[in-house]
């Protein structure tokens, strides 16, 4: 319950920091999705059915403080995540380094495809938004974001398992 | 090992199509995309997230600021001179100005332009942006129970337009820019007195649009709200003309206009009430 609780937290002040504390540093027409690139992390450490509600409840946090319509993200994250787990099926090799790359890969595709899809699913919705080339700054950033947080997402993936160890052994003392 | 395989493609499938479900459902909450319905739901994540996005904008302009502080520091000497020449320069310049203060009081009675002070202004600071498209909209801290509505102007410091209220919630705005695509406005040059469109151009910059073949704007001239068809009032002023083209279809002239601020660096706006 306490994991829940902390990825709630944890995607909701990424949202917030998203919105109110990234645009500023940047000046050129976007900045690095960092919900997009969580996702994507998750998306190779968790299983799909553990993941699922985490991914809707950030694409519904990321459509209220982006002005979207509410669904959209949800779509677009869990399409994502499941691409991400038909391509780890495939790719994935547990050497770290290699790990790295590949989800670097994996983040790179992402975005690119996140890109393809969100104004896709707007003209869907009949909403006036036109469909902008602006991969090579978003993906670039995604990927540099990516390779910054790499460690740090590192760190909160070993936080869990020890986290999630420790009460297994609780509860089998107990 | 066979029944091994089986059951995990069926787990796959089943996934798959769960997933499926779920995106059906989004997708036509997408399409239908019920804004009143779930107007008290943004509501109440705005106003639970204000004070962090409140916290977090001002830290970003602090650390910001910090930075261009300190890449500024290597300068500091030449623009200290440079600033030293443009005092004394300036400080003849006052007095001339002085003199033409009195006539622009007296050309903004005859143009109609409202003189700032009257105005009933509300401050308001800005909490967010948008990240994915940067120039397209701010989020700031007043609200409908500030009795800011919708259609509402947005200035800067000086009487500079910046956009107008799109949506408002009980303790935030959403306010958007000159620049985002979806943004039009009537203004006109104040030099020559033609008349157009400003709009948007994909939140990369200004354009003022639907300028006839015949009417003349020239490079440099300032460009304020005509206050034509809306609720926003003459005089508000936009931007200088950088350049001039003709449109796409070429049957009207088109100005490159370059906004006075820069949106992405605003921390502090002010909305026009009625």
């Amino acid at each position: 319950m306490k994991r829940k609780i902390f990825i709630l937290i944890g995607l909701f002040l990424v949202v917030l920091f998203q919105t109110a504390f990234i645009p500023i540093f940047f000046f050129s027409g976007s900045s690095p999705n960092l919900a997009l690139i969580l996702i994507v992390f998750l998306s190779s450490k968790m299983r799909l059915r553990q993941l699922w509600w985490y991914i809707i409840i950030a694409g519904v946090l990321f459509d209220i403080f982006l002005f979207f319509p509410l669904g959209t993200h949800s779509v677009l994250f869990l399409l994502l995540s499941l691409g991400v787990k038909i391509f780890e099926r495939k790719l994935f090799i547990i050497h770290t380094t290699w790990k790295f790359f590949v989800l670097a890969v994996l983040v790179a595709l992402c975005s690119v495809a996140y890109e393809i899809m969100l104004p896709a699913i707007l003209h869907l919705a009949k909403h006036d938004f036109l469909i902008e080339y602006r991969f090579n700054k978003f993906l670039v950033y995604n990927i540099i974001s990516f390779a910054v947080l790499y460690s740090l997402l590192l760190r909160i993936e070993e936080f869990f398992k020890s986290y999630h160890q420790g009460t297994q052994i609780k509860n089998h003392v107990g | 090992m066979y029944w091994w395989k089986i059951n995990m493609r069926n787990l796959l499938y089943k996934n798959i199509l769960q997933v499926f479900v779920v995106v059906l459902i989004g997708l036509c909450l997408v399409v239908l995309n019920p804004k009143r319905l779930f107007s008290p739901v943004r509501e109440f994540f705005f106003d639970v997230a204000r004070p962090f996005q409140k916290t977090f904008y001002f830290l970003s302009a602090n650390i910001h600021g910090f930075f261009d502080f300190i890449g500024s520091i290597s300068e500091l000497k030449k623009e200290n001179e440079q600033l030293t020449n443009e005092n004394n320069t300036l400080s003849g310049e006052v007095a001339s100005l002085r003199e033409q203060e009195g006539e622009n009081k007296a050309l903004r009675e005859q143009l109609g332009l409202i003189p700032k002070e009257k105005f009933h202004l509300e401050a308001s600071f800005v909490i967010g942006q948008n990240p994915q498209k940067l120039g397209s909209w701010l989020l700031v801290d007043k609200g409908s129970s500030s009795g800011i509505e919708t259609g509402m102007p947005v200035i800067a410091s000086e009487g500079i337009l910046v956009g107008k209220v799109e949506e408002a919630y009980s303790q935030s705005s959403r306010v958007v820019l000159l620049s985002d695509s979806g943004s039009a406005i009537n203004a006109v040059d104040l030099e020559t007195g033609t008349k157009g469109i400003v709009k948007g151009e994909y939140a990369l910059g200004i354009i003022m649009d639907m300028i006839s073949q015949s009417d003349i704007v020239n490079v440099g001239d300032m460009i304020v709200t005509s206050g034509l068809g809306s609720d926003i009032p003459q005089g508000l002023l936009i931007g200088k003309v950088k350049e001039v083209r003709t449109s796409k279809d070429e049957l009207f002239q088109q100005a490159l206009i370059i906004p006075r601020i820069k949106y992405s660096g605003l921390e502090t706006v002010f909305m026009i009430k009625r």
